[in-house]
């Protein structure tokens, strides 16, 4: 059994382990983004500058003063709420990253929701019955999940429900069919690893004495399965869906890309073409910040799926 | 109760999901703007192929996308039409009285679209902010330094003092961080509000932006030209290209911008659109470093700029859609030289000068170039192929865009290549941007570059307004380049774009700036 204290302070220890990676990020991704090369010119490239109007806003952004001040205005900044101004727009980049985290949440968790809606019986069904054709399909689906790029993925979705069958539209934002497209070519690549993992767990589980007991007690095979099983099979795949959440969000930013959804992948892509520094810093400062939240959130999902885990 | 809910956690876990989902999908469907119908004219839809600017403050971008857009939303003191000639904008008329002071007489009876009134008080505060702090932290100012003061001789009189002759002044005037914007709304909301909610004097006034995915414009019905024909016109943001033609074959879209060469012959099996190339600025070149062997050789350059057939190039690579250069500007480019032929397809020359210069067949040349761009990655390998058959063995790198053009190319020292893909935009249609740049010495992109002649004839064509004048010096400036061969010009590019059958009246713009005034749409 979990105290209540127990809880609270091992949720306090997390905070201030988060807290200290978040600021080595902060760090990191700092130093790593003017490693890149000079913003200055990359936001003049379109106007055809001179090498003293190059100098100019250099020196206006403060981009000629020493790395440790810029850092240190930076981190001032942030622990204020301030993530500073974006070089390319001059609009405040947590108003930027504010207005466009909704788009990316909602891409996301649609994404997971088509993921588990097709992995999940596809994985049940292929545990229950091995080495069959079922099984079989079931394994090709998942390797294809795995092999095909999301971006050539979103495109052939494309072709197909926008251009030849005019079912569904190829871009835009803010109706549910402008949804349908990028989640589930999200969700065709996550079902892909997803289904594989809860057909390995499933058959795992299977196998132990306290299924073989439900069974010889009577019970209904669906609710031997769904009661039983799946609860306990379901832990190495929560593991497994918290743990890429990061690469969730890589994969992300193809899809707003090819389906013009405007989520912070997107503008992480063109921050990076742009040499955006206080825009890249900030988008990555927080979605570090998501990341970390995101995994302490799993671990204490652990707690409701299995009590038995002991917070150290 | 406690064990029911405990039994189904499952389930309520998954609807507690399905309900956020639903909360957020109910959440970003905004709320619609006034029906189109409801305001006679129709609706247009455009797709933008560049990304979201972000920032519709004149002072704070240089986008394409930004121009296309707000060139709708306001006006500068000059108007350069869909064929490039200037007019009279927002001022009707001027006269320079010195190479440094030029006045200019502006139009009554114009309002910004919240009622503000037009006067020579607005333009010098539009040209104080440029040049003030603010604008000195944004990517316009470059254009305008040359602007020392603006001063209100009467209440629609103002004149320009620079701080030295700008004979592209004018140009300039029509540009982006020229365009008039609203003191009082400014002072009264700020400019980060103006950057999004933007005020002008222009056809239409924008009504709704959702930030990455779309811009709304609404006709503004007390424009001085009168009021456009359309109602209401959006652009949707659809950076890839693929998906942009997907929206414009299935009526998603009305009119589309950077159709991709090698899509244009979909568009035109199309009965239903319509593709509309026109020439534009832009221009590509090969860079040479004449800092290292064996580029540092004119015999070498030279061999090179003969061996290619750019011709068959443009014709199989391009499908057409690009003209021939002599020089690094295009044939709509002030200080092109008509006269001046391009260099001709000559492999048993090419080959005779590479032999004279010592260079041995087989030996290596670097041609650098941007490994995202694909059209340029074609031409590339077909430059590699025509090297290769007078016995120069092209090594193609590819690179990521900004590190090419703004560490690499500008090192000098062979790091971006022997040879480089060089573009270039060439919005003022005025060789003077392009030569001050790229051809006096210690310039960002010209690292190694300097002759003496060729810096006094630039200086000439500087230092006068004479029109005539200054088109002898470029016509000088244009033969010494050519025959120095200092840089290898591609073509010019043709611009690509689409639209709709139900679109009338559109005129695809050269320099990228959509004027959608006289646009209409069949209902």
């Amino acid at each position: 059994m979990i105290w209540p204290l127990d809880l609270a302070w091992y949720v306090v220890r997390r905070l201030v382990n988060a807290a200290a990676v978040i600021l080595l990020v902060s760090v990191v991704v700092f130093v790593a983004i003017r490693l890149t090369g000079d913003p200055a010119a990359s936001m003049l490239q379109g106007v055809e500058p001179t090498r003293q109007a190059i100098d100019q806003l250099r020196h206006a952004l403060g981009l000629d003063q020493p790395l440790w001040r810029q850092y240190e205005l930076f981190l001032a900044g942030a622990l204020h709420g301030n993530l500073g101004t974006s070089y390319d727009t001059g609009q405040p980049v947590a108003s930027l990253i504010g207005s466009r985290l909704g788009a990316t949440a909602l891409l996301a968790v649609a994404g997971l929701v088509v993921g588990a809606l097709i992995a999940f019986p596809v994985g049940i069904i292929a545990a229950l019955r091995p080495n069959s054709l079922v099984d079989l399909g079931a394994r090709m689906f998942a390797l294809a999940g795995i092999s095909f790029p999301n971006f050539w993925l979103g495109i052939m979705l494309i072709t197909i429900f926008s251009v030849a069958l005019r079912w569904l539209p190829a871009s835009g934002y803010g109706t549910w069919q402008s949804l349908v497209l990028p989640a589930l070519t999200l969700g065709l690549i996550l079902s892909g690893i997803q289904s594989r993992l809860v057909r390995s767990s499933m058959l795992e589980v299977l196998r132990h004495d306290y299924v073989r007991t439900a069974r010889a007690k009577g019970l209904k095979e669906r609710s031997v399965i769904m009661r039983h099983a799946l609860r306990n099979a379901l832990i190495p795949v929560v593991t497994y869906m918290g743990s890429t959440f990061g690469a969730l969000l890589g994969g992300i930013v193809f899809v707003e890309v090819v389906f013009s959804w405007p989520g912070i992948g997107s503008l992480a892509y063109q921050a990076v073409e742009q040499r955006d520094f206080p825009l890249v810093q900030g988008i990555v400062v927080v979605t570090a910040s998501l990341l970390v939240l995101m995994n302490l959130l799993v671990d204490l999902l652990y707690l409701l799926l299995d009590p038995q885990i002991h917070l150290e | 109760m406690v064990q029911v809910l405990a039994r189904h956690k499952g389930i309520l876990a998954l609807g507690a999901i399905l309900a956020l989902s639903a909360g957020l999908v109910g959440g970003v469907v905004h709320p619609a703007t006034a029906s189109a119908k409801a305001l006679s004219g129709g609706s247009l839809v455009i797709g933008e192929a560049d990304a979201d600017p972000g920032n519709f403050d004149p002072i704070a971008t240089f986008t394409l996308a930004w121009g296309e857009i707000a060139s709708n939303i306001f006006d500068g003191l000059v108007f350069r039409t869909p064929t490039l000639k200037i007019q009279p904008g927002l001022a009707t008329s001027w006269k320079w009285l010195n190479t440094t002071h030029l006045v200019m007489q502006l139009r009554h009876n114009v309002l910004f679209q919240d009622g503000e009134p037009f006067n020579a008080n607005a333009v010098v505060f539009t040209f104080d902010r440029l040049t003030g702090p603010l604008g000195q932290k944004g990517p316009e100012y470059a254009n305008y330094n040359a602007i020392q003061k603006v001063q209100a001789l009467g209440t629609y009189e103002v004149e320009f003092t620079l701080s030295h002759p700008d004979p592209t002044l004018i140009t300039k005037l029509a540009g982006y961080g020229a365009m008039i914007v609203p003191p009082k709304y400014i002072e009264k909301y700020g400019s980060t509000y103006f950057g999004t909610h933007p005020i002008g004097t222009g056809p239409f006034k924008m009504v709704k932006y959702v930030k990455g995915s779309e811009v709304v414009l609404q006709r503004f019905d007390k424009y001085w030209r009168g009021p456009a024909k359309l109602a209401q016109v959006t652009f949707e943001f659809v950076t890839e290209d693929s998906t942009r033609l997907a929206d414009l074959q299935t009526g998603a879209i009305d009119i589309m911008q950077a159709v991709p060469v090698a899509q244009a012959s979909v568009v035109k099996s199309d009965p239903s659109l319509h593709l509309m190339p026109v020439s534009s600025p832009t221009v590509y070149e090969l860079g040479t470093d004449m800092s290292v062997a064996p580029t540092n050789n004119p015999k070498v350059r030279l061999a090179i700029a003969e061996a290619i057939n750019m011709s068959a190039i443009i014709k199989t690579v391009l499908h057409g859609y690009a003209q021939r250069i002599s020089t690094f500007q295009g044939p709509l480019s002030f200080g092109n030289d008509p006269n001046l032929k391009p260099y001709p397809y000559d492999p048993t020359q090419s080959k005779a000068l590479l032999q004279q210069a010592g260079v041995k067949p087989g030996t290596t040349v670097t041609l650098g170039y941007v490994g995202s761009d694909s059209t340029f990655e074609q031409v590339a390998q077909a430059v590699a192929g025509y090297l290769q058959q007078v016995g120069l063995q092209a090594n193609l790198q590819p690179y990521d865009e900004n590190t090419f053009f703004n560490n690499l190319i500008p090192a000098g020292q062979g790091k971006a290549g022997d040879l480089w893909e060089f573009g270039w935009g060439g919005w003022t249609l005025d060789f003077d941007n392009t030569a001050v740049l790229l051809y006096t010495p210690k310039q960002f992109w010209n690292p190694t570059y300097s002759n003496p002649e060729v810096t006094s004839l630039i200086d000439a064509e500087r230092s006068t307004l004479d029109t005539q004048t200054r088109l002898q010096d470029f016509y000088k400036l244009d033969t010494i380049l050519h025959n120095q061969v200092v840089g290898i010009p591609l073509y010019d590019v043709t611009n690509l774009w689409a639209t709709d059958s139900r679109v009338h009246g559109f005129v695809a713009p050269p320099d990228d700036r959509v004027w959608l005034w006289p646009v209409s749409v069949s209902q």
